[in-house]
């Protein structure tokens, strides 16, 4: 008897976790939520997710300066730095002189010297004042903290594109970079920083300037209705000129750097480059 | 001494017959395995967070450890009646006390040690490994502050019940572990009206911050100064003396 009860409610078990399930899949498609919802971090952590996937990205800063936190109040992390530099400049390795091992005093940091309170001097002494920069191979270690930025929220445009750089530019890693960054554009099909970083990558490091350009092309579509200011525009589009230029599009070219030109009229440099292509045509 | 020893043991086997250690142990091992395994964009070798996340597992386990045994012993005693018997031997309520303490300082001390020993195993088996001298200053310090977190756990159980004392431990410890520098940002600012008030403050509150030697140890940074290191030592058997000896205060003039 008692051996029936139980296989009866084995058979039920199944039975039942079914329907819940199916149930369960018909009310979050009628509420028009998608598969994401349905992700077991999304399930664990609900819209806390974004805020972790935050900290964990801040994490990856803190660790390429070796376990320090040191920004200051509204500054921006090192990591978004380092991409700005070598987006807007195309030079990463002019960059490249700031990344190294040594140790920085932080400015910020206040010393209790002066003051009479032992403990005070203590705790003084246990606190690390300074900060490094990881270079070489040591640049991995912020890899785990930019994973699980991405793992806890797919939105994080952000984590995918200083990811997919610093794989890529940064470690070398080309193969990886794209595939990181290939996954952002599959979760955030508009997102257009997603665009130029590929396309930095297809034209400073693997110098396959048709799929630069195919990105960079998308990445000027996106950009009009996206968040861009205009040191994010002059990125795209000196990429985008650089693009043309290599596959001999040269009056895409010229209406790009023009557009450079509404934003920032004062540039000699750019004129002349725009003097130059046009004596090519 | 023989007496007090004698109950702190009788404490410390607890820790085997509970079944808490073991299954903190076995999901600490579970975790650490997991980490351990994680590749990152097909690099496998990223070993920082694993000593970062490593280290924080170990210490909230023997922190929960320690706080929420040492937290039953007094109260659980006074609770079945057994406190009657044991203060009718010669044993007196200063005693009764200190072997507490000590039980749930061993018991803490045992504990760690064990996490301690599966976390080294793993770090040292990954990645950059972390320096000798680093490794020992990390077990002291975690040993300080398993006896200064069992001091203020038997002090609070002097008048406070067990939920209570164990929530508030966990409070003070967070709280000042995470916040102390506030406190001490205040305290250097030159313009701090109320200086005597925040500098007395800052002495009577417990510095469970001292002892963290996460970033230290997951960055393989330099070791801490040998003058720190020996007025850590210092801070932690002078603050811990004084709470038991407070709590057995306490305990001399509780009506049983």
């Amino acid at each position: 008897m008692r051996f029936a009860a139980i296989l009866i409610l084995l058979i039920c078990i199944p039975l039942l976790s079914a329907h819940v399930d199916s149930f369960n899949h018909s009310y979050l498609l009628k509420k028009g939520l998608t598969s994401e919802h349905s992700d077991v971090l999304y399930k664990a952590f609900g819209e806390f997710r974004g805020f972790l996937s935050d900290m964990s990205f801040l994490n990856a800063d803190i660790y390429f300066h070796g376990g320090v936190y040191h920004l200051e109040e509204g500054e921006t992390p090192h990591l978004i730095v380092e991409q700005a530099h070598a987006t807007a400049d195309m030079r990463e390795e002019d960059h490249n002189g700031h990344m190294h091992d040594d140790d920085h005093e932080d400015a910020g940091y206040r010393h209790s010297k002066n003051t009479m309170n032992i403990l005070l001097k203590i705790s003084s002494g246990i606190d690390i004042t300074r900060h490094i920069h990881l270079s070489g191979k040591r640049k991995k270690e912020i890899l785990p903290w930019i994973y699980y930025a991405i793992r806890l929220n797919p939105k994080n445009v952000q984590a995918y594109s200083i990811g997919g750089f610093w794989l890529a530019v940064k470690m070398k890693k080309h193969k990886e970079g794209i595939e990181l960054l290939e996954e952002g554009i599959e979760n955030n099909p508009r997102a257009w920083q997603l665009y130029l970083t590929m396309g930095h990558i297809y034209i400073s490091r693997l110098k396959d300037y048709e799929k630069a350009y195919d990105h960079l092309t998308k990445a000027k579509r996106f950009m009009g209705s996206g968040n861009a200011d205009r040191f994010d525009r002059r990125s795209v589009l000196t990429f985008h000129a650089e693009a043309c230029i290599h596959l001999k599009k040269y009056r895409e070219a010229i209406d790009s750097w023009e557009r450079i030109l509404k934003d920032f009229p004062g540039s000699s440099q750019l004129r002349g480059r725009i003097a130059r292509v046009r004596s090519l045509m | 001494m023989k007496t007090v020893f004698l109950l702190a043991r009788h404490s410390f086997k607890e820790l085997v017959r509970k079944k808490d250690f073991y299954v903190l142990l076995f999901l600490l091992i579970g975790l650490i395995i997991f980490f351990y395994n994680k590749t990152f964009f097909g690099t496998a070798d990223a070993s920082r967070y694993l000593k970062d996340i490593g280290y924080s597992l170990v210490m909230i386990c023997s922190i929960i450890l320690c706080v929420t045994f040492t937290a039953k012993q007094i109260p659980s005693e006074l609770e079945s009646k057994t406190i009657y018997p044991l203060l009718a031997k010669p044993v007196s309520r200063d005693q009764l006390v200190w072997g507490k303490f000590l039980g749930g300082l061993f018991m803490s001390a045992a504990s760690f040690t064990i996490f301690f020993i599966v976390y080294l195993i793993f770090i040292n088996l990954k990645g950059e490994g972390v320096k000798g001298i680093l490794m020992f200053q990390a077990y002291i310090f975690s040993l300080c502050l398993f006896t200064l977190l069992s001091a203020v756990t038997v002090f609070f159980s002097m008048f406070l019940t067990l939920s209570a004392n164990i929530t508030l431990t966990l409070l003070l410890f967070f709280y000042f572990s995470w916040y102390n520098e506030s406190l001490r940002s205040l305290l250097l600012d030159e313009t701090l009206k109320m200086r005597l008030f925040y500098n007395l403050l800052f002495y009577a509150l417990p510095h469970f911050e001292f002892f963290d030697m996460k970033t230290r140890l997951a960055h393989s940074w330099d070791p801490i100064p040998l003058w720190i290191f020996v007025s850590v030592i210092a801070y932690t058997l002078i603050y811990s003396t004084l709470l038991v000896i407070s709590s057995s205060a306490l305990f001399r003039r509780k009506n049983l």
